[in-house]
């Protein structure tokens, strides 16, 4: 297996070769595509090894690994995560549907939280996904392809792209409708490596997930960074024994998630969070040697809310078995006066915010998951103060968007989108 | 065999005699309009102005506490097409805040605002920052204001009953949060608009919302109120009938009646208002939509009626406010509004309610024929 630079979390684009490749021909084909590593799950024949290798960088049997079998204390580089789902959404339950009512929100199949995941715990590593084409889907669906592709790339990863059957065998032999398919993959991925700066803006977030992220804490941490991210609840995440005071700046709340009793190297960085004004959530069997709670929590359905010094320590009562009630809890107790972002007439599009290296700018990548048709009047408020705003859609020219100031703080409608749209918005730091 | 439109039974001529008996009691009172173009600085004035219509908001409210329902039908972040939910389907903010204002000006001790917000048992004020609305005006906006979703028990932590005189057309009695028991004034808030299953939905329908998910949603309570339930929506109980409410409260009258969302409906409208009295109700018609009651019903549109209107009977005032929307709120089963449904006006003035019947009716301020905004020509 190679081994690549550390440094940056940009990535190339990665190809499965097809195993109906037998030859090096199709070389060809690739030469003018973005794909420059070429993925080799059995080993690269020699005669294609010789002939991609002064152009192309190949990855020979890669280990891919599933997601909760990471060692986050050293993932490697690249880390190679080979069972993320197929972006999607999943089926709609009729069973409390009316003639006439509000609706719930759909079930979405997503990589998002997981890709921002291995950014936030391996942040110098480059984060690569894979997973086999869904079994019913068209075989030439390229906007399904092209979204998965897209979907890496908006959270700073990238997926190795597998070829269905079909169209491996049609590039092969140049075939008019694989030829078409394989421009609009391309096409996606071109639009990216134009935005390699946007793949590495870190979360823009208030809230910080503490956890060792394996054995027993793995699921209900996974569960809630999932969760939350579909409730636009951003967030960043750090393991427990390197949490610093720093993780915490900026932040309103923080959620130590594991069942290990606080420790003081994980312990003083929280305490000190309380103490300025910060809310800390965590089981009240994990509380260990936290100091200063009042004595008269508030109350609450599944937790003692103590104040603790200018901030809050909200200790769970009853765990963590039902991961969405504890993302709505801990998104209401921060409140909901931090979101970041709001998103109006969201359905089936999952937002998540970033913010350039100087903070001045805050992109928020929207994912059309339905990508049935476009995502219409949708709308984007922060209340942080914009100056600016840019919609960017790709293959499509970089645009002012219209803002309006609403009772909920600066607001940009967004066109029409049906797989992914970026908003870029410039914003005042100061009077925020 | 006589042609069906003569073969009245006994029971329906007994009925219709009972009507007729209760339509003649039913109260009236008066009814105020306003002209309002927006929710800018005229919007303070207009409100004070038509309270003063109608006695005025200190001989309603000195020294009483206040409950306002307030109407955030659906989901805070679905909106109609690019169109805020306050200028659509929700009271707007500025009429809550105005009208708590003024509560709070004319002496009201306390205001409590209550909705039962869209499936959730979310914290009222956590509902509102959802939709982009930022609740602390409305707590400094009188004395002492506090915030309630009644999906749940709430702060009471129980539940209070609201028997439904004379039985009612479906539900003998309500269990509701107590927000709307401990209080002397109840506020109706309501938007302007048409509404799927019951024709329109003003100050009247409004109150639907006030029913506890936790008693009256799909997930509710078996035996007595699940405080863990409150989300979905009321469909498979209110809507449908298809299982009843938690066994604790009053049972519906469901023997051999129709599993109907629009024979049902307006009925529990009805009982609602005969069951829980309504001593204000504002319609918010100033913007709102056109074609339904959410953006969730096809072919909706926005509209500017620029409206206000009010009165101290729910009926009274949803009459006037139906015929300041082009419709006849004498109107039954199968003419405009209620093509569909039954008129929960006719119900409502059938349990003694009030007057749905214009002539009745003293209207203050700007005349119904200079209010008329036709919805279904908008």
């Amino acid at each position: 297996m190679m081994v690549f630079p550390m440094g940056s979390a940009a990535s190339p684009a990665l190809l499965e070769w097809p195993q109906a490749w037998q030859n090096p021909a199709p070389l060809s084909l690739l030469e003018d595509s973005p794909f420059r590593v070429l993925v080799f799950p059995d080993g690269a024949p020699p005669e294609i090894a010789a002939a991609a290798a002064p152009r192309f960088t190949l990855l020979e049997r890669p280990a891919w690994r599933k997601q909760a079998e990471i060692d986050w204390r050293a993932p490697g580089d690249p880390v190679l995560i080979g069972d993320a789902v197929w972006p999607s959404l999943g089926a709609a339950s009729a069973a409390d549907s009316a003639e006439a009512g509000p609706t719930g929100l759909p079930w979405l199949d997503s990589n998002g939280w997981l890709l921002r995941l291995a950014r936030s715990l391996a942040p110098s590593s480059r984060i690569w996904i894979r997973s086999d084409p869904p079994q019913d889907a068209a075989p030439v669906d390229a906007g399904l392809s092209a979204f998965a592709q897209m979907e890496a790339r908006a959270h700073g990863a990238a997926r190795a792209l597998s070829l269905p059957p079909a169209i491996a065998a049609g590039l092969a032999a140049a075939n008019n409708s694989a030829l078409a398919w394989w421009r609009r993959v391309c096409s996606a991925e071109s639009w990216w490596q134009r935005h390699t700066a946007w793949q590495a803006w870190p979360t823009c977030a208030r809230l910080l997930v503490v956890s060792d992220f394996a054995g027993p804490n793995l699921y209900p941490a996974t569960e809630f960074l999932n969760l939350s991210a579909r409730r636009t609840l951003p967030w960043q995440a750090v393991l427990a024994p390197r949490l610093e005071d720093a993780h915490l700046r900026g932040m309103a709340a923080a959620l130590y998630i594991d069942q290990q009793p606080l420790t003081p190297p994980v312990l003083e960085p929280l305490q000190r969070f309380a103490a300025r004004g910060g809310l800390l959530v965590c089981l009240a069997s994990a509380r260990g040697g936290l100091r200063d709670l009042d004595a008269r929590p508030a109350a609450h359905p599944r937790f003692e809310v103590h104040r603790c010094g200018k901030g809050r320590v909200a200790l769970s009562r009853s765990g963590w078995e039902d991961p969405y009630l504890l993302a709505q809890d801990v998104h209401l107790l921060m409140s909901r006066r931090h979101d970041v972002i709001r998103l109006f007439n969201p359905g089936s599009i999952l937002a998540w915010p970033a913010e350039s290296p100087h903070r001045r700018r805050l992109l928020v990548h929207l994912l059309n998951y339905s990508r049935y048709g476009a995502a219409h009047d949708v709308a984007v408020q922060t209340w942080q103060p914009v100056k600016s705003a840019w919609i960017e859609l790709p293959g499509a020219e970089r645009r002012p968007a219209a803002l309006r100031r609403e009772a909920g703080g600066w607001e940009a409608v967004l066109e029409p989108f049906d797989a992914y749209c970026a908003l870029e918005l410039e914003v005042q730091r100061d009077a925020a | 065999m006589q042609p069906e439109r003569f073969a009245l039974t006994r029971r329906a001529f007994l009925a219709a005699g009972a009507a007729a008996t209760l339509r003649a009691e039913a109260p009236s009172s008066r009814v105020a309009i306003a002209r309002c173009h927006s929710y800018g600085s005229e919007l303070y004035g207009t409100l004070r102005t038509l309270l003063d219509q109608l006695g005025g908001a200190a001989r309603l409210v000195r020294g009483k506490t206040v409950t306002l329902k307030i109407n955030l039908t659906g989901s805070p972040t679905m909106r109609m097409g690019a169109t805020p939910a306050e200028k659509a389907q929700y009271t707007h903010p500025a009429v809550i805040g105005s009208l708590i204002r003024i509560l709070g000006d004319a002496g009201a001790r306390r205001v409590q605002i209550a909705e039962g917000c869209f499936a959730s048992d979310e914290p009222l004020d956590e509902f509102l920052l959802a939709a982009g609305w930022d609740p602390a005006p409305w707590l400094s906006a009188a004395p002492r204001v506090l915030l309630e979703n009644t999906n749940i028990a709430g702060r009471a932590r129980r539940y209070a009953r609201f028997p439904t005189p004379g039985g009612g057309h479906l539900f003998p009695g309500f269990d509701l949060n107590r927000v709307y028991a401990d209080c002397d004034v109840l506020v109706s808030v309501a938007k302007l608009k048409e509404h799927a299953t019951c024709g329109v939905t003003l100050g009247m329908k409004n109150m639907f919302g006030a029913t506890p998910l936790t008693i009256y949603g799909d997930y509710a309570g078996k035996d007595e109120p699940d405080e863990s339930a409150a989300r979905s929506g009321r469909v498979m109980v209110m809507h449908h009938g298809r299982r009843p409410p938690s066994k604790s409260a009053p049972q519906p009258k469901e023997e051999g009646t129709p599993r109907d969302d629009k024979w049902r409906m307006p009925r529990i409208v009805a009982d609602l208002s005969a069951a829980l009295p309504v001593h204000l109700a504002v319609i918010d018609g100033i913007d709102t939509m056109a074609g339904g009651e959410g953006p969730w019903i096809r072919g909706v549109r926005p509209v500017h009626p620029g409206l206000l209107v009010a009165g101290l009977n729910p009926v009274c005032t949803d009459a006037v406010a139906t015929a300041c929307m082009g419709f006849d709120p004498l109107a039954g089963r199968g003419a405009p509004p209620f093509e569909r449904c039954d008129s929960f006006l006719e119900l409502a003035e059938q349990l003694g309610v009030g007057t749905r019947h214009l002539d009745r009716i003293d209207v203050a301020g700007l005349p119904i024929a200079g209010a008329v905004f036709r919805f279904r020509g908008a």
